[in-house]
């Protein structure tokens, strides 16, 4: 077993749950999306992303329009849908149950020793 | 100096080098095809990674006028990541099955959780959608009917790979397989290869209309045919690649038919052995008779000898037609090829044992005289024994038979070969001359001498059998008996029908044929027998030129009449001088 593998997988389990919450605040456009993910270093290659949008947005959880760009091509910009939201609110409470749970796991394991 | 293409990425135009171009290409297309699960989504994430190459490219270029290079498309593709990056873990979309029902097609895996022997049947329930119990019993009906049951399975026990990860067992339970899937299934396959061979036909065909490469013709003519000879050899290689199937495909089924017909001897044979009926009805190889190595050996061998190189060559058409199946191990290899050696030697080793078993011909040869009172008329008959061989017909022929003679199985042959001399003796008497092969002159004597044969003279009638029984190991070894009666002149005889197919050659004065010789009287004269009462139109043609009553004879030398009445000659010649009376 690769730990790249393992590392890619964890990643790639959150990487909904990221993209979903960075459109919370608004919709936003591809680039922007890829942009913070980058930053928050949840992302080493973008290709991984494209697939997840359409898989949301063919799921009901995204829509998107187009938009005009003056210095490159035509933008596809992506906001959450009704479904969407209640999707991510349930994924909210999810996340934080899981975050306790594995504190309390690992924790747990470091006062044993 | 490199040519430049024009594309258009997105909406937005780009020069882009024919290197960069074709490396860009090549990427998009690997991304395609590890999207291929997803042939509806897939159109759109290309768009969307489209867009993106254009605009993270277009950020790249300050001017208009430059060129994108090989470079830009390396630090590209480094940023988008490799085509294994774009697929989407399947598990993580499972679920939602309800709102993508297009998405996820079904694949053939052998089920290791309801398995019976493989987990093919199991596997191929699930991938057609009804209980594995319905799959099993056509199996059972197959292997009854056919037989052939047995081998698909295997077939498909080595062609189809397990339902391992989660995300296997999913697929093998996906959607159930329906006209339209299977249709869109064998359209993107064609589309595939069809694809390919015209990309290949096409880029050969763009560079020899390219005015540029016309031009460049004499300096670049080198490389240019070397191109279109690789863009050639892709196509060849892609048409080479299908062939390659139907020959693998070809193999396996001529490997499977064999082995099966093997397979299916193997089992007949044993229980033909098991219940009994033993050499009636198996005919072996005339070698496997009297041989040092006993004869399951020898079919052994000769099962190994040929199933062997089959089993070979079928496992090689699976591997041409599935990648999945792993190749032999050295070990398996070397004691494959050595089983088939000893398998060879053993053959061949009981060949070289047959062949010298005939190496010398051995005689055994005994004289008995017979009482023959002068006056008499000696009938001689060929006899048979029905209690021994069930042919209707005695008469010699070339063919065997097994009898059992008090309990001990024998061979029973007809090749007896009568003939009748003269001699100076006062005395009638019969020669038998029996005949054998033998792996030295010592036992061919000892098996000549072996031959059973005897006659009797009973009363006017000289009883001559018209077979001989032997060891049944003889049964190759060509044996045969010569019967020579030996009459003083003037004795008076008589053939009768039964001896018809038994005389050999025998000499008479009349030339008349062996087979015509039968029922009739005949006198032993110094220069061999003379039939007394044989109808004329029996003799033979030389004795009825020179002797016959009357003679007819029209050939390119002419016609010839010749009448021939007690001693009172009459001759008509019509040749080429004229005609001529005598």
């Amino acid at each position: 077993m690769k730990i790249e593998n393992t590392k890619a997988q964890m990643r790639k389990g959150v990487l909904e749950y990221c993209i979903l919450s960075i459109l919370q605040h608004g919709d936003a456009y591809t680039s922007e999306i890829l942009s913070q993910l980058k930053d928050a270093k949840l992302l080493v290659v973008e290709g991984t992303v494209y697939p997840l949008l359409t898989r949301l947005k063919n799921a009901g959880l995204l829509e998107y329009r187009w938009e005009e760009s003056t210095s490159g091509p035509p933008r596809k910009y992506y906001d959450l849908t009704e479904t969407g939201k209640i999707f991510l609110n349930e994924l909210n409470t999810t996340w934080s149950e899981l975050v306790e749970a594995v504190n309390l796991v690992t924790n747990n394991k470091s006062t044993e020793k | 100096m490199n040519k430049t293409i024009n594309i258009n990425l997105g909406g937005i135009f780009f020069h882009i080098d024919e290197l960069a171009y074709q490396k860009l290409k090549r990427y998009l297309d690997a991304i395609r095809k590890s999207l291929s699960d997803d042939p509806q989504g897939r159109d759109e994430i290309l768009n969307d990674i489209e867009l993106r190459i254009g605009e993270l490219l277009s950020e790249r270029i300050v001017n208009e006028r430059q060129v994108i290079n090989e470079s830009d498309i390396d630090e590209i593709t480094k940023i988008m990541g490799k085509p294994e990056d774009y697929l989407v873990d399947e598990e993580l979309f499972e679920d939602q099955q309800s709102y993508r029902p297009t998405s996820s097609s079904k694949k053939l895996f052998r089920d290791n959780e309801d398995k019976f022997l493989g987990g093919v049947c199991a596997g191929l329930a699930h991938y057609f959608g009804i209980d594995a119990l319905w799959v099993r019993i056509l199996w059972l009906i197959l292997v009854f009917f056919f037989g052939t049951g047995i081998l698909i399975y295997i077939i498909l026990w080595i062609l189809i790979p397990v339902a391992e990860t989660t995300a296997e067992k999913l697929q093998m339970k996906g959607e159930p397989v329906n006209i339209s899937n299977i249709e869109r299934k064998i359209r993107e396959e064609f589309q595939d290869v069809s694809s390919r061979v015209k990309d290949g036909v096409n880029s050969a065909t763009e560079r020899v209309k390219n005015p540029e490469f016309k031009r460049n013709v004499e300096n670049r003519a080198k490389s240019g045919i070397q191109e279109i000879i690789d863009t050639l050899g892709k196509i060849l290689i892609t048409i080479f690649n299908i062939f390659g199937k139907l020959i693998g495909a070809l193999l396996i089924f001529i490997a499977a038919i064999t082995l099966i017909a093997l397979i299916f001897g193997a089992f007949s044979w044993g229980s033909i052995e098991m219940l009994g009926f033993g050499n009636d009805y198996v005919h072996y190889p005339p070698f496997f008779f009297d041989s040092v190595i006993p004869t399951w050996l020898l079919l052994v061998f000769t099962f190994l000898a040929v199933g062997i190189p089959f089993f070979v060559l079928f496992m090689l058409g699976l591997r041409i037609l599935s990648n999945n199946v792993k190749s032999f191990s050295t070990t398996t290899k070397l004691s494959l090829l050595g089983v088939w050696i000893i398998a060879l030697l053993g053959l061949g080793f009981a060949g070289i044992n047959f062949a010298t078993q005939k190496a010398y011909d051995g005689v055994y040869n005994q004289t008995e005289d017979i009482v023959l009172t002068p006056t008499d008329t000696l009938k001689i008959k060929m006899v048979g024994d029905e209690n021994l061989s069930n042919r209707k017909e005695l008469r010699r022929n070339y063919g065997y038979e097994s009898v059992y003679d008090k309990d001990v199985q024998k061979l029973y042959s007809t090749r007896v070969y009568v003939d009748i001399k003269t001699t100076d003796k006062e005395n009638a008497f019969v020669k038998i001359r029996k005949e054998s092969e033998g792996n030295n002159r010592l036992t061919a004597n000892k098996d000549a001498e072996s031959i059973e044969y005897q006659f009797n003279l009973n009363d006017k009638n000289l009883l001559l059998n018209g077979y001989f029984l032997s060891n049944f190991k003889n049964k190759f070894k060509d044996q045969s008996v010569d019967i020579t009666i030996y009459l003083p002149v003037n004795t008076i005889i008589y053939l009768d029908n039964s001896t018809r197919s038994f005389l050999n050659d025998v000499d008479n004065i009349q030339n008349i044929h062996d087979r015509d010789m039968p029922k009739n009287y005949y006198k032993m004269t110094e220069n061999g027998l003379e039939c007394l009462n044989c109808n004329e139109a029996i003799f033979g043609d030389d004795y009825k030129e020179k002797n016959g009553s009357f003679n007819l004879k029209l050939d390119e030398n002419g016609l010839k009449i010749k009448v021939n009445d007690n001693n009172k000659n009459a001759e008509v010649n019509i040749d080429e001088t004229g005609m001529t009376i005598e």
